[in-house]
């Protein structure tokens, strides 16, 4: 039986009763448990999900965390110059909880991974509770979870620790926590350098705060709001840049070691137009396609067009960034920084709702779930075997 | 217990004052051996030596 559930007359989560929190959040754990086993299961002829999972830079990040980044990188006469391209905050958690439970890093990676992803789903919930007209939460979890590229949130990857806090840094700003999210951007900004983007979001944010209290007798007070955020957003990547300099000499190591990877700073549009014109799908799932990488990237930027017409500039400015960014120094994992974006899912979710209707029914988001869950699927296999394309 | 107005003020101009710093260190003062500066930073070589390395003990320092 099929009952249809009208989306018109959903009332709004009762997300103030915590229980209805700790219900999402069990639930999402146990689904993540359940694709976990489902992960286990598809990884026995590849060696067991551990191994199977841990696919190029998870070997890096492994490294840093079990012998920081003064360790030898193994890479010809380099030394331990190359780690500097890979952010502290992620490595140095993996690291720590690593010693507390005794676990293999790369088992450490996927569990604490998987426990950021679920947070994620809690964040990314009460987000769109707030932020649109109408909240499915079965939808927003398919979403999460299902999405093709979402095992990332389950690798030895910055992704599910990146996307939890700059979707927890948008989710303090709406709800009028300025500290908060200057906390939660510095802590995104030491996980990966596109981290930074969140800071002028919180720049616009304090200086209409501050016009708005403009007549207020406490100028100090006011300036002191405004300027605080403002300042201790970016600290993650500050810091960084302190320890690097005291370390080697070079502030600015994270950015110039990337030559190694053969990128270097160009014109992101022109390097996108140059990607989709090699035409190389013929690729695909064998070695790293730039039409493809380009191709994501274009979804990317047109979805935050799509935001950005709607009025969600904030949403629309960190998906762009996040995407403009890494694309102005090469065409490499563009996939995967737009797809595991937490805006990016916050926009399939929409355009799902827009597909779905009002009227929800069952089998249609059945329907979604298996096809999202079929491609997934297919980007794990392909994972597995080390295809550089899903990279 | 709320903070005099003036702390919030001072701490976040100590913090802008140490990023701006960073800043200016991160473009203009890297302290690097001519080797790294040349591979790295000006780009101007293509291949990073061994003897250049040894010389320089950039992964210890």
């Amino acid at each position: 039986m099929t009952q249809a559930t009208s989306t018109a007359v959903l009332p709004r989560l009762p997300f103030a009763a915590s229980w209805m929190w700790r219900l999402l959040a069990v639930a999402a754990l146990a689904a993540i448990g359940l694709r976990l086993a489902v992960y286990g299961w598809m990884a026995a002829p590849y060696g067991g999900l551990v191994q199977a999972m841990c696919k190029f830079d998870c070997g890096w990040y492994e490294r840093i965390a079990l012998s920081g980044y003064g360790a030898d990188a193994d890479w010809g006469e380099f030394g331990s110059i190359p780690h500097w391209a890979f952010f502290p905050l992620y490595p140095l958690a993996v690291g720590a909880a690593h010693d507390l439970l005794g676990v293999s890093a790369r088992l450490t990676g996927i569990l604490l991974s998987s426990l950021f992803l679920c947070a994620l789903v809690v964040i990314g919930a009460k987000y769109l509770d707030v932020t649109r007209r109408v909240f499915l939460p079965t939808m927003w979890l398919i979403v999460a979870l299902l999405f093709p590229y979402s095992f990332f949130f389950s690798a030895l990857y910055t992704e599910a620790l990146f996307a939890m806090l700059s979707a927890g840094c948008l989710l303090a700003l709406h709800q009028r926590r300025p500290l908060l999210a200057a906390v939660l951007a510095a802590f995104t900004s030491a996980t990966r350098p596109t981290g930074i983007l969140l800071t002028p979001i919180i720049v616009v944010d304090r200086l209409r705060a501050f016009w708005r209290g403009r007549y207020r007798e406490d100028r100090v007070a006011l300036l002191g709001e405004a300027l605080l955020p403002i300042a201790v957003a970016p600290l993650g990547l500050f810091l960084y840049m302190l320890d690097q300099y005291i370390r080697i000499g070079d502030a600015m190591a994270f950015s110039h070691v990337q030559v190694l990877w053969g990128r270097s700073w160009g014109n992101p549009l022109g390097r996108l137009w140059t990607g989709v014109a090699s035409w190389d799908f013929s690729l695909l799932l064998a070695v790293h396609s730039n039409a493809y990488a380009a191709s994501f990237a274009l979804v990317g930027l047109a979805a935050a067009g799509w935001l950005m017409l709607r009025r969600r500039g904030a949403e629309a400015w960190f998906l762009a960034g996040c995407i403009l960014l890494p694309a102005s120094s090469g065409l490499d994992s563009l996939p995967r920084y737009v797809a595991a974006n937490p805006v990016f899912l916050y926009v399939v979710y929409d355009v799902s709702m827009l597909l779905v209707g009002r009227r929800v029914q069952p089998v249609m988001l059945a329907a979604l779930a298996a096809v999202l869950a079929a491609l997934q699927a297919t980007l794990l296999l392909a994972w597995y075997d080390g295809a550089g394309a899903v990279f | 217990m709320r903070l005099p107005p003036w702390i919030p003020l001072g701490v976040a101009l100590l913090l802008l004052g140490f990023e701006v710093t960073m800043l200016g260190i991160g473009f203009f003062g890297a302290e690097v051996s001519p080797e790294y500066r040349a591979y790295f930073i000006d780009r101007r070589t293509s291949l990073w030596g061994s003897e250049a390395t040894q010389a320089t003990g950039l992964t210890s320092r």
